[in-house]
């Protein structure tokens, strides 16, 4: 019993030495208090006038105190929500080192919502300055891609509203985007993976600052189409729509249609999108590209002296040929940059992979003359809420 | 070196507080008879009584021609005074007969007992020491002059709380009948719920000084018998002055003393009691205690509350998953923030990142260290709310909620999410209140944890938690052992059916293991609509 009691008593002390040392004297390691930190939203890179450089802009956000008597006096005056930071240097960790001086908190990556490569600096090449977002453990592949349509550091010292911060609005639009296709969800891993396919073109949407009323705010329209890691061009909103329905993946996508008679809005839902690379006994290659899918009526205008079951035919011919002209649209201009902008390269690699070992050679041959047949049937399964219009019934 | 060292100190220290055992258990065992002089008995008596105000010593004369004379010794205030005028002296001094016919050689105790006394509990005795016994538990010596026996004649009767809702353990739906001090109140309740002969309760006092009854209670061959003997050799191995409450022998008698777990389990309901015995754990009743003990008391215990078993089955088992997710809750909230917070600020999704910035901005304190005084002042509060007469208590809530919550955010001192996760922690941990202690040591445990290693230290701490607790037995039964699947799982994150459960739990009933016929009630529905 004795013996027993000596030993659990040993045990115990022990135990409470090892903790205490352990712990104690280790330190609390990799602890970092939350304001210490600077937290860095977003990230952009411009070139400066030494080639061999770049201009990092660094958005950090702002936080304040949230004491009751403290915030009645910053209430009034103009609180940004954030500051920007510059650096010039040969690398990214090196500029945020050098940024790091005039900084009393350390930079904190992890929270990085989007890096925007300015127009310049994507023209000149992108991929030297990919490599510490895939390396850096701050770094997360999940951040949003984006080129500006003229200096990173515009986009990002850019106020905007209802999102103070510019970086996070700029994440918003992008996640809204996603709700139309998947196909349009472009971050660091999609970008990457895209660039290190041998004949497939990345894309990078593109923002810009416009002015409203009495506010700027941020549009992302239009696509920066690279050829290997330079950009080279760029596609329009509606060569955008093209792009969307030769990749599929989409959820909902709204289709306006302009007639000669009037003017019709709907909205295409349960699209099914098959794409299916196709060699043909003589070696010609071509894609051919099926639809379906079904579309609800939203609004109409104009259509006088017609009734609905006249327009709904006329409406769903317009949007089959609106849509493969989009495609034809995007498919012409990825083919006079000649970049492989949809991955068919990699769609005949996955289905031909035979043949493949000699198209892969001369696919920058091959892509420009490259045929879609398209076979699209969208369907109006759904007038909407009413059937006639109002100025209908007053004709009758 | 050092530890050794260390070891022998705190060895000596606690050599110091054991005390040898006292050898006069043995001295007041001896027996020593009655002497058939009267007299000679009452001195005795008041020898050892001292001037004893309570004691009183009552001589009366009876017989046809007062011939008899004899004692009625009792302690006033246990006694009821009443039972003694209607049921001993009015039949003795009003019954002129006693002695007609009978010579007083041939008169016995016997006789009296059988013929004249009108009471329902008499026991002959004849040693002293009993009869000390009996009068110190309200019981009635009645000595005849010229006999060496004594009759011993219940008459208890003494102020006593009224069986009345408890404090602890408020049900919506269910009994609300509570023990009480007493002792006999407490058994009889619990035989009013189990009326089966088979339900035993083995009697015995403990306490050199306070010979405290105590009773082990349990249902034959439903109760296991390894356990009943582990429970009473552990309460015969007790050499203890004074037990004054269950807690005591609680105490005395749990497996791992040094536990933040109970292993002894306590409630204050007699349904609850009931239940527990009829699962097959074993009661101990103690004498002015309300609260009776139960054991073995495994883990799952802890959230099963009597109301489980009056409410339908699928709240019962939303609300004990409620309880099991608010018992995480209280434990891991505060560590977790304290990680997230300065170890893993990636983890946090961004605009809540922000917020919490933005709270913790011009705080001066480290979030631990925040953490730390938030959580002691809530324990200071509630230590205090709890001690207060009520209406007092209230102003500490108010004064606390007001000062802790508001001023402390205002004036900068504290974020206000770390007060929002010390609140929510200390209400969670009111849901499970018999946990509460190891709720808040274990908590505090992490706390430290989390601030030294972050959410790398919460997963040693949990570990460590873990093994404890599968380490753990309560009287031999595995205290974690109904959380690891098995049969018992049917009342443990759920609660089946009752009509589902047909057997009691596995690893603590003993032969008689059957509860109840399972039917489908569907088929039962279809039988009654057939025969009408």
């Amino acid at each position: 019993m004795k013996k027993n009691f000596t030993t659990s008593v040993n045990r115990i002390i022990s135990v409470i030495l090892c903790l205490s040392i352990t712990l104690l004297t280790t330190g609390c390691w990799d602890s970092k208090e939350i304001d210490t930190i600077s937290i860095v939203t977003g990230i952009g890179i411009d070139t400066s006038q030494n080639p061999d450089e770049i201009n990092l802009t660094a958005q950090i956000g702002k936080t304040q105190p949230s004491g009751g008597a403290l915030q009645q006096d910053s209430a009034g005056g103009d609180n940004d929500s954030f500051l920007v930071m510059e650096a010039t240097s040969k690398g990214i960790l090196s500029a945020f080192e050098s940024m790091n001086t005039k900084n009393s908190r350390t930079p904190f990556l992890q929270h990085n919502q989007v890096i925007i490569f300015g127009k310049e600096q994507a023209e000149k090449g992108v991929q030297s300055y990919i490599d510490v977002f895939l390396r850096y453990y701050q770094m997360r592949m999940e951040v949003w891609f984006l080129v500006a349509d003229s200096k990173a550091k515009d986009i990002l010292t850019v106020k905007t509203q209802p999102e103070k911060n510019s970086a996070i609005s700029l994440s918003e639009i992008l996640r809204d985007e996603t709700n139309i296709s998947e196909s349009l969800r472009i971050n660091l891993k999609d970008f990457v993976s895209r660039l290190i396919e041998p004949t497939s073109s990345a894309i990078a949407p593109i923002v810009s600052v416009q002015k409203g009323i009495d506010t700027t705010f941020l549009a992302v329209d239009g696509m920066a189409i690279f050829k290997k890691d330079k950009m080279v061009g760029q596609l329009t909103s509606k060569q955008i729509d093209g792009y969307i329905w030769t990749m599929g993946r989409i959820k909902e996508i709204p289709l306006e249609i302009s007639l000669d008679p009037g003017y019709g809005n709907m909205q295409a839902f349960n699209i099914k999108c098959s794409m299916k690379p196709i060699i043909q006994k003589d070696g010609v290659i071509s894609v051919s590209l099926q639809i379906r899918g079904q579309m609800v009526l939203d609004e109409i205008k104009g259509f006088d002296s017609m009734n609905l079951n006249e327009i709904v035919p006329l409406l769903q011919r317009a949007a089959n040929e609106k849509v493969h002209q989009d495609i034809m649209n995007c498919l012409s201009e990825a083919q006079r940059l000649n970049s492989d902008i949809f991955g068919f390269g990699t769609a005949f690699h996955r289905n031909y992979p035979k043949e493949w070992k000699s198209l892969k050679n001369k696919w920058d041959q091959l892509f420009p003359k490259l045929k879609i047949n398209t076979d699209i049937k969208l369907e109006i399964i759904n007038p909407g809420k009413i059937g006639a219009s109002l100025n209908m019934e007053d004709k009758k | 070196m050092f530890i050794k060292f260390l070891v022998k100190k705190i060895t000596f220290l606690f050599k110091q507080n054991q005390t040898p055992p006292i050898e006069t258990q043995s001295a007041e065992k001896k027996t020593k008879g009655l002497s058939d002089k009267l007299k000679d008995n009452i001195d005795s008596l008041k020898l050892i009584f001292g001037d004893s105000g309570d004691l009183k010593i009552h001589e009366i004369l009876f017989g046809k021609n007062l011939e008899l004379s004899g004692a009625l010794i009792f302690i006033d205030g246990l006694v009821d005074s009443k039972t003694i005028t209607e049921s001993i002296i009015k039949p003795l001094i009003l019954n002129k007969n006693i002695g007609d016919g009978m010579e007083i050689e041939n008169m016995s105790m016997d006789i009296i007992k059988k013929t004249i006394l009108c009471s329902g509990d008499m026991s002959e005795i004849k040693d002293q020491t009993q009869m000390i016994e009996g009068c110190l538990a309200g019981e009635t010596v009645f000595l005849l002059d010229g006999f060496k026996e004594a009759l011993l004649i219940s008459t208890k009767g003494w102020e006593k709380r009224n069986v009345t809702e408890p404090q602890t353990e408020l049900v919506v739906r269910g009994p609300r009948e509570g023990f009480t001090e007493d002792f006999r109140t407490n058994t009889a309740l619990l035989r009013r719920r189990i009326k089966s002969p088979d339900f035993k309760m083995e009697q015995m006092k403990i306490g050199r000084k306070s010979l405290t009854d105590v009773c082990i209670a349990y249902i034959d061959k439903v109760a296991q018998p390894r356990i009943i003997e582990m429970v009473k050799k552990r309460l015969e191995k007790l050499e203890v002055d004074s037990i004054l409450d269950s807690g005591y022998i609680e105490e005395y008698i749990e497996d791992a003393p040094f536990s933040v777990f109970p292993t002894v389990g306590y409630s204050e309901k007699p349904d609850v009691i009931a239940g527990k015995l009829l699962e097959g754990r074993v009661a101990i009743i103690v004498d002015g205690s309300p609260f009776v003990l139960t054991a073995p008391y495994l883990f799952i215990e802890s959230f099963q509350t009597s109301e489980d078993y009056c409410i339908r089955p699928l709240y019962a088992s939303v609300t004990r998953m409620l309880r099991l997710m608010a018992y995480f809750i209280s434990i891991f909230t505060v560590p977790i923030y304290i990680a997230l917070t300065t170890f893993h600020q990636e983890l946090i999704p961004t605009t809540l990142l922000f917020t919490f910035a933005n709270a913790s901005e011009g705080t001066p304190f480290p979030s631990f260290i925040e953490a730390l005084i938030m959580v002691f002042s809530f324990e200071i509060l509630r230590e205090a709310g709890l001690r207060l007469p009520r209406p007092v208590g209230q102003a500490i809530s108010i004064v606390g909620a007001l000062i802790m919550g508001d001023a402390a955010v205002a004036a900068g001192l504290v974020g206000a999410p770390m007060v929002i996760a010390v609140a929510f922690t200390a209400v969670a941990g009111f849901v499970i209140p018999v946990q509460i202690d190891s709720v808040s040591i274990l908590r505090f445990i992490l706390m430290v944890f989390s601030a030294a290693l972050g959410g790398f230290g919460i997963a040693i701490g949990l570990l460590g938690i873990l093994v404890h607790l599968a380490s753990l037995k309560s009287f031999g039964v595995d205290y974690f052992g109904t959380v690891i699947p098995s049969q018992d799982l049917q009342d443990s994150f759920v609660r089946m059916p009752l009509w589902s459960m047909s057997g009691r739990p596995k690893d603590i009933a003993y032969i008689d293991k059957k509860r109840r016929k399972t039917f489908i009630p569907s088929t039962r529905r279809s039988n009654d609509h057939q025969e009408t």
